[in-house]
């Protein structure tokens, strides 16, 4: 772990077209090296477009965003890719990939544009498999899995890109109460191996269990930032949601309590 | 030191193999089919007995099995690309306007140039209106408010591959009074019947390159049939890959059409047909496209030649080839189509 | 990359291979016995030799016909044809009668391919300029000679004849069918040509083919034999400002009654063309136009062969044309005896043959 942020927004404004309205305002925040981070909000509040330009995909229309201290504008595609993985919401794969064959795509930001796989890349998706228990999975096509199993060997693929930080747009949004715990597992590990993980998601209770840091977003804005004891409050929370929202905690995890909408 | 390529390459060759092989043997088949001197099969000591008969082998049925290879391979190629890229596995360079492109293009050029006219300008010409049909369909497929993105690809490629269709027929017809022009069914139906060693190597400059791009680029197919957001994630340029293994594809494609006119079915078949053997993986299944789009042109050309006493044109037997062979394997198949 | 390697490799291999055994192979172009044969320009300007006068002549490409009746134009002629591509049964037909050999030919299907026209044998192919590079040119690259024609225009049909005269070794008969074309075109273009635009009626030519539906009617191009011939027969046509086309086109209804011409002269390939135009003088819609008002729509006559195309019969398509747009000056011509007269004079048929075998098939709006 670093003093470094691994991802520091400044000033960060995003509209879609030149014409449309902003729909993130001013986000200004660090996301520290080797945390685990949650970003918390309600729909349409621009988690996944804050996700996206962290990952590079979206150009801010205002301000600037470093990755690892280096500005993200100056770094080439294949440079970020080394560096920043993501997992997208819904990953749809349109042929009959086999897992492992998906997986190893996961090698591309160390292959050239006219090149192929070397003997290392397999190996380090057969290792990506079985890091995460899914070597059995190896020879199925992906459109056959079930969500979580998608969910799971997306996972594995993002992880051999073999990157310093991950991204992930509601991780969980699938999955069941089993496969959600084995993910939480799972970016709990690669927190304590160093990896900066950064997921949003619509589980308040399930990313303070695991998160280290947490943002809070609402109507475009960063409102509340910091380590996931100081800002999981009912306050902050209810803030965010716009409903009343209780926090407790049962056999020592965390808990949330939606009330009535007004 | 680099390190050794993958395994995966090597048992892929070997996998490979048996199909090689057997585009040789087609070839090589084909060489003693024909109508001279008698219908089918040319015994192969009349090519030392007879004059005629070794000239009607290596001068008219060889140059054509060359350039049926070529015309495969180049379709199957530009199939498997344009399935891969748009991720989307109902389509093939006859539905996307390049064909049609191609062929507006060159005649065309043919018309324009007149006497001028050389093949590689006409093959340009082909390339480049070949070019502009893909991007018409993509361009209306975005703004297309119906259906999801399969669908919406398909309709508006169907509308500029009508449109191209029509623009050949407007230059023969109404532009036309010399009959400059090959008659409008060799266009729309196409044919290798007027092939020579020369169209044969006029169309490398424009072939081997462009499948030398697709093979190089076959395992970064995989990655551009992902959505953008995995591809980027990936460190793909998309943009600038996407537009590197089109070119490449289209490269083929348009040269082999404005040779042989346009030939339909074979692009769309050939990229299952490897897809189902060999797996969805490009690392194989491209080069496998390629080797199967040879050997199925190869027969349906041999059949165009062979069975009447008149030529029946090549398009005609691809479709009745294609079309069959794609209903029995739609039917037979899960086909996953995204929405 | 190993793919890509072996892929290339085995294309230059291959192509190493092929073309080196195929360069000798390839230009002979039938050059051989330059000193006895003989040598004719043909109309695509190429100069053909031949060591002698061809023994098996073979026909093929689209319009083959046209070659084919030119040829049988020659006495003894039809003798050195051995095969040759017809599409329809009247076309068989014709040959029938003035061949009795017909049986001993061999008759190509339609769009018959390279490789089948040399497994006849032939010692010169002959063939429509425009089929050079469908079929022509894989022909020459085999080493079969091949002689290119035209025959579409006046001009063309008196060089191509000569062509034609010079090839068969019969120059002498050459310039006599020739005459004998130029003579009756001659005889109308002589007082045509005085005619002012003024005295020229407005002249429409429509091709119909009930097959095609009721309402497919076409005119022909600016540049075809149809239209020349209504000219030097003294007629004045309507429709060549505005069809630009290279091949039949399609017209409308309105678009005939706006030429509003004097003279309607109705083509019809399947067919009797003067029951045609009687159709359509009785059909109510039509009464609109005053060439069908006045009963001036007339069937474009034809015997086995259509008097329209440019087959050898078209000199008396003229002259029906003549005697139907011009009345005054063409008084003193009979139709039906020039119709005798061309196939008693350049086809040798007797008077009976031609009484009993052609007279009756006869269509159109004769006399």
């Amino acid at each position: 772990m670093t003093d470094l942020p691994a991802l520091s927004f400044a000033g960060v404004a995003f509209a879609y077209h030149r014409s449309a309205p902003e729909v993130l305002h001013d986000i200004t925040l660090d996301v520290s090296d080797g945390a685990v981070t949650a970003i918390l909000g309600p729909n349409g509040v621009g988690k996944s477009t804050l996700l996206h330009l962290a990952l590079g995909l979206l150009t801010p229309t205002a301000g600037a965003i470093e990755v690892y201290g280096r500005s993200q504008a100056g770094l080439s595609r294949r440079e970020l890719s080394r560096i920043v993985a993501m997992v997208p919401q819904n990953e749809h794969v349109p042929f009959d990939f086999t897992v492992l064959e998906y997986v190893l795509m996961g090698r591309s930001p160390h292959i050239s544009t006219l090149g192929m796989p070397t003997a290392a890349d397999e190996q380090a998706a057969v290792d990506g498999l079985g890091a995460l228990g899914l070597t059995e999975l190896g020879s199925r096509p992906v459109p056959e899995l079930s969500g979580g199993e998608r969910q799971l060997v997306t996972l594995a693929r993002a992880l051999t890109q073999g990157p310093r930080i991950l991204l992930l747009d509601e991780p969980a949004a699938h999955l069941d109460l089993s496969n959600a715990s084995r993910l939480r597992a799972i970016l709990e590990r690669l927190g304590r191996e160093g990896t900066t993980v950064v997921f949003s998601t619509h589980d308040p209770a399930g990313a303070a269990a695991v998160s280290d840091e947490m943002v809070l977003m609402r109507d475009g804005r960063v409102i509340c930032h910091g380590p996931t004891e100081s800002v999981f409050t009912s306050s902050h929370l209810s803030e965010t949601y716009a409903v009343p929202i209780a926090v407790a905690r049962v056999d020592g995890h965390p808990v949330v309590v939606p009330g009535e909408h007004t | 030191m680099a390190p050794a390529p993958s395994r995966a390459p090597a048992s892929a060759l070997r996998r490979l193999w048996p199909l090689g092989v057997a585009l040789v043997v087609v070839a090589a088949v084909s060489l003693f089919v024909g109508r001279y001197p008698e219908p089918f099969w040319t015994a192969p000591n009349l090519l030392w007995e007879d004059d005629l008969a070794a000239r009607v082998v290596w001068s008219h049925r060889l140059p054509r099995i060359v350039a049926a290879a070529l015309l495969g391979m180049s379709l199957a190629g530009g199939g498997i690309v344009l399935q891969t890229v748009f991720r989307n596995p109902l389509v093939e360079p006859g539905f996307l306007g390049v064909s049609q492109g191609a062929a507006f293009g060159a005649s065309l050029a043919i018309l324009g140039l007149g006497s001028a006219a050389s093949p590689l300008a006409v093959e340009g010409a082909a390339m480049l209106f070949a070019l502009v049909g893909l991007a018409l369909s993509a361009v209306i497929a975005r703004r297309l408010r119906f259906g999801g993105w399969v669908l919406r690809l398909i309709l508006g490629g169907l509308a500029v591959s009508a449109l191209f269709s029509a623009g050949v027929g407007v230059v023969k017809y109404l532009a036309d009074p010399l009959a400059d022009l090959p008659v409008i069914t060799f266009w729309l139906l196409g044919g290798l019947s007027g092939i020579s060693w020369q169209a044969v190597i006029h169309l490398l400059p424009f072939v081997l390159p462009g499948l030398a791009v697709v093979l190089a680029m076959r395992w970064r197919l995989n990655l551009l049939s992902l959505q953008d957001e995995t591809a980027f994630s990936l460190g793909t340029a998309l943009t600038r890959e996407r537009a590197l293994v089109l070119a490449g594809a289209v490269a083929a494609v348009s040269a082999a059409t404005a040779v042989a006119g346009i030939i339909g079915w074979v692009g769309l078949l050939v990229p299952h047909l490897a897809r189902r053997v060999y797996g969805a993986d490009s690392r194989i299944a491209v080069p496998a496209s390629l080797l199967i789009g040879a050997i199925l042109v190869v027969i349906c050309d041999d059949v165009a030649r062979s069975l009447l006493a008149g030529e029946i044109p090549l398009g005609i037997v691809t479709s009745l080839a294609g079309a069959a062979g794609f209903i029995v394997l739609m039917t037979r198949t899960t086909l996953r189509v995204p929405r | 990359m190993s793919r890509t390697h072996l892929m290339r490799g085995w294309a230059a291999a291959a192509l190493a291979v092929a073309v080196s055994v195929a360069a000798p192979a390839c230009g002979d172009d039938g050059s051989e016995g330059a000193d006895a044969g003989i040598t004719v320009v043909d109309a695509r300007g190429r100069t053909v030799s031949l060591s002698g006068v061809p023994d098996r002549i073979t026909v093929a490409g689209r319009a083959a016909f046209m070659i084919v009746d030119a040829v049988y134009l020659f006495e003894g002629a039809g003798d050195r044809l051995a095969a040759f591509e017809l599409g329809r049964d009247s076309q068989i037909d014709f040959v029938g009668i003035v061949d009795p050999h017909l049986d001993d030919k061999q008759i190509l299907p339609k769009s018959v391919g390279a490789e089948q026209v040399a497994a006849t044998d032939p010692d010169l192919v002959l063939m429509k300029s425009y089929m050079a590079g469908e079929l022509g040119e894989p022909l020459e690259r085999l080493g079969i000679p091949v002689l290119y024609l035209d025959l579409e225009t006046p001009a063309q049909y008196e060089r191509d004849l000569e062509t034609l005269g010079v090839v068969l070794g019969e120059p002498e008969q050459a310039d006599e069918i020739i005459r004998f074309y130029r003579e009756r075109v001659d005889r109308i273009a002589s007082v045509t040509g005085a005619i002012s635009d003024d005295e020229r009626p407005d002249v429409l030519v429509l091709r119909y083919d009930p097959a095609e539906g009721t309402a497919a009617f076409d005119v022909p191009p600016a540049s075809w034999l149809q239209t020349e011939m209504v000219e030097i027969a003294g007629g004045s046509p309507v429709w060549t400002g505005d069809a630009g086309g290279s091949g039949w086109t399609r017209v409308g209804f309105e678009q005939i009654a706006a030429w509003d011409p004097d003279q309607i002269f109705l083509i019809s390939y399947s067919g009797d063309p003067a029951a045609l135009a009687e159709d359509l003088t009785a059909d109510g819609a039509w009464r609109e136009v005053r060439a069908v008002s006045d009963g001036s729509v007339l069937g474009w006559p034809g015997d086995l062969s259509s008097w329209d195309q440019p087959d050898t019969r078209w000199v008396l398509g003229l002259t029906w044309l003549f005697t139907k747009i011009q009345p005054g000056p063409a008084a003193g011509i009979d139709i039906m005896a020039e119709t005798s007269d061309l196939f008693t004079g350049l086809y040798r048929l007797t008077p009976e043959a031609v009484r009993l075998e052609v007279l009756p098939l006869l269509v159109g709006s004769l006399p």
